[in-house]
């Protein structure tokens, strides 16, 4: 774009290769290229065999990561399970230890009823 | 965003094989096409397809649609695994756009159909001298026709930058054009 000013010009806008198109201009480039890249001669497709083979070896590695997944789990359940067991005959192991009182003798005071506790 | 069949299918397949196949039946053509339009060889368009489902499956227990659609997602690993292609090549084909012939239309008279075969080669060859992000944009955009926020996802940018950067390309490639031969690759994107 030009302004005049007395006889000069003053360029108020680069004018390169990169300055941004008018519409008239840029709708026949989008035209054309729409037309261009879109003709049927350019609509390549894969070989039905490869779309087959393809299609089979993404199902096979669905199943395997599945299956994969599966035994993984079931290892990880029962590898927690052996874990649980240990602990809880760990702990019956150890309360097993220690000597077991009668329940009444243990804690007398406490489980007397309030009423009937002796002054001290 | 997705639609709530797609949404649904997307859930599904996380743990189910059929639907991932799918998923699979509805994108493997345009997957495919988006890499052979950048290599322009049927074995590695193939190779690259194969890996960009493959490494969707791996990872589609991480998708959210949130972060955007799923064709973006999916377009997304494409693009990833074809910039390491490169990278890890260390080549820059000569894309196929510009090896591949566009047939105008047989109603045309001969004057036409020639100067219109003429016409496309010239745009043809022009967007093969774009440099790789440019013609990614060009590809998504007119091929598979993804919105920009979407091509925003596959690039890594902003939608904002995609629209700058799209107004660029197109006024790069009419100047191109009107020079009448395609500029060598000196900028990147």
């Amino acid at each position: 774009m030009r302004t005049r000013i007395g006889d000069e010009y003053i360029l108020l806008e680069d004018s390169g290769a990169e300055t941004a198109l008018l519409p008239v201009q840029q709708q026949p480039l989008e035209a054309a290229l729409f037309a261009t890249l879109q003709a049927p001669s350019l609509r390549d497709a894969p070989s039905p065999a490869f779309v087959a083979a393809l299609q089979r070896e993404l199902v096979l590695a669905v199943k395997r990561r599945q299956r994969a997944l599966h035994w993984l789990g079931a290892a990880g359940g029962g590898v927690l399970s052996l874990i649980g067991g240990v602990l809880v005959w760990y702990l019956w192991r150890r309360q097993g230890a220690r000597p077991i009182a009668p329940r009444g003798l243990v804690f007398p005071a406490r489980s007397a009823p309030l009423w009937r506790r002796q002054p001290a | 965003m997705e639609n709530t069949d797609e949404g649904l299918l997307i859930e599904k397949a996380r743990h189910d094989p059929e639907s991932f196949g799918e998923l699979y039946r509805r994108y493997v053509t345009r997957i495919y096409r988006y890499h052979y339009r950048h290599l322009g060889n049927h074995v590695e368009a193939e190779d690259l397809t194969s890996r960009t489902f493959f490494q969707a499956l791996r990872a589609i227990h991480r998708y959210q649609q949130q972060e955007g659609t799923f064709q973006a997602w999916l377009f997304r690993i494409a693009h990833n695994l074809m910039a390491n292609y490169y990278r890890d090549q260390s080549r820059h084909p000569s894309v196929a756009l510009d090896v591949m012939t566009v047939s105008p239309s047989l109603e045309m008279s001969l004057p036409d159909r020639i100067e219109a075969t003429q016409d496309n080669q010239q745009l043809l060859a022009a967007l093969a001298a774009l440099p790789e992000e440019r013609k990614t944009l060009i590809l998504l955009k007119f091929v598979e026709q993804l919105s920009n926020a979407e091509i925003a996802v596959v690039l890594g940018k902003t939608e904002g930058a995609i629209k700058a950067l799209y107004n660029r390309t197109l006024a790069s490639l009419r100047h191109t054009l009107s020079e009448g031969e395609p500029h060598a690759n000196t900028d990147r994107g």
